[in-house]
């Protein structure tokens, strides 16, 4: 386990407490999901570069001492995130519920790049538990779009809904119709190759939704 | 679609370290993989159950290693023993299937309940009852499960009153002297529930920023372990009033208690203190 109180230089700070507290604080992971993390903030400054920088983090825990990845040290749960240009996107806040269609967008481009590059992210949608962070974890690599997944399956659904105006229900369930909305979003975002079986086009795909949801345009 | 060079900065591959800002410090408390916790063997001396190589070891304090038998394909979360009957619970690995094991000296095992049918874990055993979850693929709970030890042997029972908490995973189990307590971590401190049968619970005043890992009484007080949420500090405290950072190094990290001491693991190695200290 190591300590860090910045990912790659961008400090993290905790506000379940206190918030709005910028105290830095000493988080832990392990070695190996620093370093998962530090691609992860990569990807999403430059997925993100229109709104600036990325000024800070805020994250309601990475280890902590109970069963599962947080006990292992191999988890994130994301609170908020600020970029130098004003922009936010609060999963503390819910986002993923406002009633505002730009920053569903926003939290869904975040969801996204948290999804480029682990395999289990559970989000607003997928029960009450994640209403208020995105949690991000080291179960299930590689990363890849798996239709048993009730947490790839409602992210695709929110997607569809939130982009494509899909209309379907964010139920978990990978029918037809949430099929066939895939298809179009894949073929709107040039996705080429199979996210089901390839790493490469899941994340090619996530990309594309992103820049999507970071500039508030539909596809 | 990205640039080529948005493109070239996403799909760059660090080395084995990051090349990103240093961490502050590390340390060696990961050299176990994972562990069950602490518990007390017979004879009194309190064992760390670890994995470590591929499979299920006892470690003393003193550093010496034992090898166990019949935990194979075994993903245990925690242990318990009260001096002649212990007891650890998990699931099989894979597709997890709750399951409970016991044992008499904590080196030979045998599984003594496996939840056929549904993908579930248990998460915290103490005084006879275990808790746990059905879960989602993701590994996520959904539901909560329980089994009490009888004259038969491990029976689920079901529970009532913690179905607001079915969502986390339980950390701690112990008696109270006129039932049970109940701990379960949520995103910024613990829930507490106590209960007379162990079917019905009451909810109790939760401990905000602490991972509560172990329970246990000593001269009528429920006393607990954990470590803070955001750094992991040690922290013990009595249910009820104030807490504590007990005489550990700043690195330690609750393991449970064993009787009326507390495990902790630090660089790497177990010790123990007095759970009301």
């Amino acid at each position: 386990m190591i300590t860090f109180s910045r990912i790659d230089g961008t400090p993290v700070y905790y506000w379940r407490s206190s918030r709005g507290n910028t105290t830095l604080r000493n988080w832990q992971a392990t070695q190996a999901f620093y370093d998962s993390l530090v691609l992860w903030i990569r990807d999403l400054r430059s997925l993100s570069s229109a709104y600036g920088s990325i000024t800070y983090l805020v994250s309601a825990g990475f280890y902590v001492n109970k069963p599962g990845q947080h006990g292992a040290g191999t988890a994130m749960d994301l609170d908020h995130v600020r970029w130098s240009g004003g922009q936010i996107s609060s999963p503390l806040d819910r986002d993923h519920a406002s009633g505002t269609l730009a920053t569903r967008r926003r939290y869904l481009a975040v969801d996204a790049v948290c999804r480029r590059r682990f395999r289990y992210a559970l989000d607003g949608w997928y029960n009450a538990d994640h209403a208020d962070h995105i949690h991000s974890d080291f179960g299930g690599l590689p990363v890849r779009c798996v239709t048993s997944s009730e947490s790839d399956t409602k992210f695709v659904q929110a997607l569809c809904n939130n982009f494509l105006n899909s209309g379907l229900a964010v139920d978990g369930d990978w029918g037809s119709l949430t099929q066939s909305a895939f298809n179009t979003a894949k073929s709107r975002l040039g996705t080429t190759g199979d996210p089901h079986t390839s790493s490469a086009a899941w994340q090619s795909f996530l990309s594309a939704a992103a820049r999507k949801g970071f500039a508030n345009q539909a596809f | 679609m990205l640039g080529a060079a948005a493109t070239a900065a996403l799909t760059s591959a660090l080395p084995t370290h990051a090349a990103g800002a240093a961490p502050a410090s590390a340390d060696t408390s990961d050299i176990f993989g994972k562990n069950a916790g602490v518990f007390l063997a017979p004879g009194g001396t309190p064992l760390l159950l670890a994995h470590q190589d591929g499979q299920w070891v006892l470690i003393a304090e003193d550093g010496s290693v034992r090898i166990t038998e019949g935990l194979a394909g075994a993903d245990l979360v925690d242990v318990t023993g009260n001096g002649t009957t212990l007891t650890a619970v998990g699931a099989l690995n894979g597709d997890p299937i709750a399951t409970i094991w016991e044992s008499t000296d904590g080196v030979t095992w045998r599984e003594a309940r496996r939840l056929h049918g549904v993908r579930s874990e248990f998460t915290a055993v103490g005084d006879g009852l275990a808790l746990g979850s059905v879960v989602k693929h993701e590994r996520a709970p959904v539901v909560r499960i329980a089994a009490r030890r009888t004259g038969s042997g491990w029976n689920t029972v079901p529970v009532r009153g913690l179905e607001w908490t079915d969502g986390l995973s339980a950390t701690a189990v112990a008696a109270t002297g006129d039932g049970w307590i109940a701990a379960a971590v949520d995103i910024s401190g613990t829930v507490l529930h106590t209960s007379r049968d162990g079917v019905t619970w009451t909810v109790r005043p939760r401990l905000d920023g602490v991972a509560v890992r172990g329970l246990t009484l000593v001269d009528g007080r429920v006393h607990w372990v954990g470590n803070e949420m955001v750094d992991a500090t040690p922290l013990t405290g009595v249910l009820d009033a104030d807490r504590t950072r007990p005489a550990v190094p700043q690195d330690a990290k609750a393991l449970g208690v064993a009787g009326t001491r507390s495990g902790w693991l630090t660089g790497g190695r177990l010790i123990t203190v007095e759970a009301a200290r």
